[in-house]
């Protein structure tokens, strides 16, 4: 039997899906068997990042609509053998085709076969919020260092304590940049774990390869070496029950010439 | 009809004014035929001393209970006649339900929770929140509110119209408070400096004041509920 992670946020473009996609990958890195499942109907966009979007024959609607079997719907990621799985959304219907208890009888079914169940919720509070929270047993809300995302954040969490089967949410804070947190312009990390006063489950910086990931359908956290697939790694380690300690920000690029300055103890 | 009929009606007088005094043992109705038949007898004997100007009464039913329809007609009725003005009908009794009401607005609600954005906790009486009020929440009360924690979001006390009450919280930042119907919402946060341990009260100009927590004892020294109890 395994578990049900719903990846939210409230407001959109914070990461959600991104951080869908990559903590399930990781995870499957890990050799557990996961499957993804996006539930942003009519807007879907998790089979992009993932790479799979010309290999979608069925959708989520369609197996609750019972026009296909589940195992029909989902997408094999053949960059794994047989552990990671993505449930497609329909582009054609909209929030409103399904309820959170045909969800809920979907996600259930899908506990049996697979150890992760990584849910991409859409943005907002309405009815696909509700849906994709339906079958979940775990929360972890996305923000990103912005007093809108905060806020956002604050109202799903808020939503999240009234759902009775789901656990205490977790807080990925996505999106650092850590030239402006130096500089004080952006909340720092600190400011939102006591405003937000949630467990704190991962950092993630912000790194132009995790969006040129994206666009190619190759989840950056592919990438062994960059600091933003590191984070996602983490998280996912995390997960699975390990306590790895938060990476400090501040080593940015130690390029040769600073490595020697460091030396000679110039500061900078 | 030899029988001594019971006093169903007595018309005293006291410090207070005159009283009139409705027993609690008899009906209604005949209560009211006894009333009505002294009054008219009261009223006989004045018209020939006509009285300055009309006499103020109180009605006391004792252990009865008066719905809202008998009160009035009672009032109406000694109205009337059109020399006695009720000051108030007074009773022993109140029902059941507005008892469990004033209980309740005299309680103090314990809560210890953050009021995220979007949620809002009402209480009847007193609030003590120990946690934080975010951004976009509200904490409702009908009496005063205690935030053990930082108020970012709305505080409104005295939502029944007391103004009276005071909202005081560790860290002050609400981005707004109302007391009674007063309203503050000019919180300009580069000019505020950190309000640490505050709270507000409306003076007598009808404003919102701000003031270190130990202003309190001095400006509402009646608050001290904790120690007596309810």
């Amino acid at each position: 039997m395994g578990e049900a992670i719903v990846i939210t946020s409230g407001k959109g473009g914070v990461g959600k899906t991104t951080t869908s996609a990559n903590v399930g990958t990781a995870l499957a890195l890990m050799g557990k068997k996961v499957c993804l499942v996006d539930t942003d109907i009519g807007l879907r966009n998790l089979d992009v990042v993932m790479g799979l979007e010309n290999r979608i024959i069925y959708d989520l609607v369609d197996v609750i609509e019972e026009r296909c079997k589940i195992h029909q719907a989902l997408v094999k990621d053949k960059r794994f053998e047989d552990r990671l799985y993505l449930m497609p959304a329909a582009q054609t219907a909209d929030k409103s085709s399904v309820t959170p208890k045909q969800v809920k009888k979907l996600i259930d079914s899908l506990k049996q076969d697979f150890d992760y169940i990584i849910i991409d919720c859409p943005a907002g509070i309405e009815q696909g919020y509700r849906n994709a929270v339906a079958g979940a047993d775990k929360a972890i809300v996305v923000t990103t260092p912005e007093t809108t995302a905060v806020r956002d954040a604050d109202r799903i969490i808020g939503l999240l304590e009234k759902e009775p089967d789901v656990e205490a949410p977790k807080l990925v804070i996505n999106r650092i940049r850590s030239h402006m947190l130096k500089q004080g312009d952006v909340l720092d990390i600190d400011e939102i774990t006591h405003h937000l006063s949630i467990d704190l489950i991962g950092i993630v910086v912000d790194d132009d390869d995790v969006i040129k990931g994206s666009n190619q359908g190759e989840p950056i956290v592919f990438d062994p070496n960059n600091r933003a697939s590191i984070a996602y790694r983490d998280i996912a380690r995390r997960i699975l029950g390990e306590s790895i300690p938060l990476k400090p920000l501040e080593e940015t690029k130690t390029g040769v010439f600073t490595r020697i300055k460091k030396l000679f103890g110039v500061k900078n | 009809m030899g029988k001594k009929t019971v006093q169903h009606v007595m018309i005293k007088g006291s410090k207070q004014g005159l009283m009139i005094v409705i027993d609690d043992t008899s009906s209604f109705s005949e209560a009211m035929r006894d009333l009505d038949e002294k009054l008219s007898i009261h009223h006989q004997h004045l018209a020939n001393n006509e009285p300055a100007s009309s006499i103020n009464v109180t009605i006391h039913t004792g252990n009865r209970y008066l719905t809202d329809e008998q009160a009035t007609h009672l009032v109406e009725l000694v109205e009337k006649k059109g020399y006695m003005t009720v000051k108030g009908v007074e009773s022993n009794v109140i029902l059941l339900e507005e008892s469990k009401r004033m209980a309740e607005e005299v309680a103090v609600t314990k809560e210890m929770k953050i009021v995220r954005s979007g949620q809002v906790l009402e209480v009847k009486g007193d609030l003590l929140l120990v946690g934080d009020v975010n951004p976009g929440g509200t904490v409702k009360a009908g009496g005063n509110i205690f935030v053990l924690g930082t108020l970012r979001g709305r505080a409104e006390a005295g939502i029944y119209g007391n103004k009276d009450c005071v909202i005081s919280a560790s860290v002050f930042k609400p981005a707004l408070i109302t007391i009674g119907d007063i309203l503050c919402n000019s919180f300009d946060h580069h000019e505020q400096e950190d309000r640490v341990m505050a709270c507000a009260y409306v003076d007598q100009t009808n404003e919102i004041m701000f003031d270190r927590l130990q202003v309190l004892s001095k400006v509402r020294p009646n608050i001290s509920l904790f120690e007596e109890g309810v």
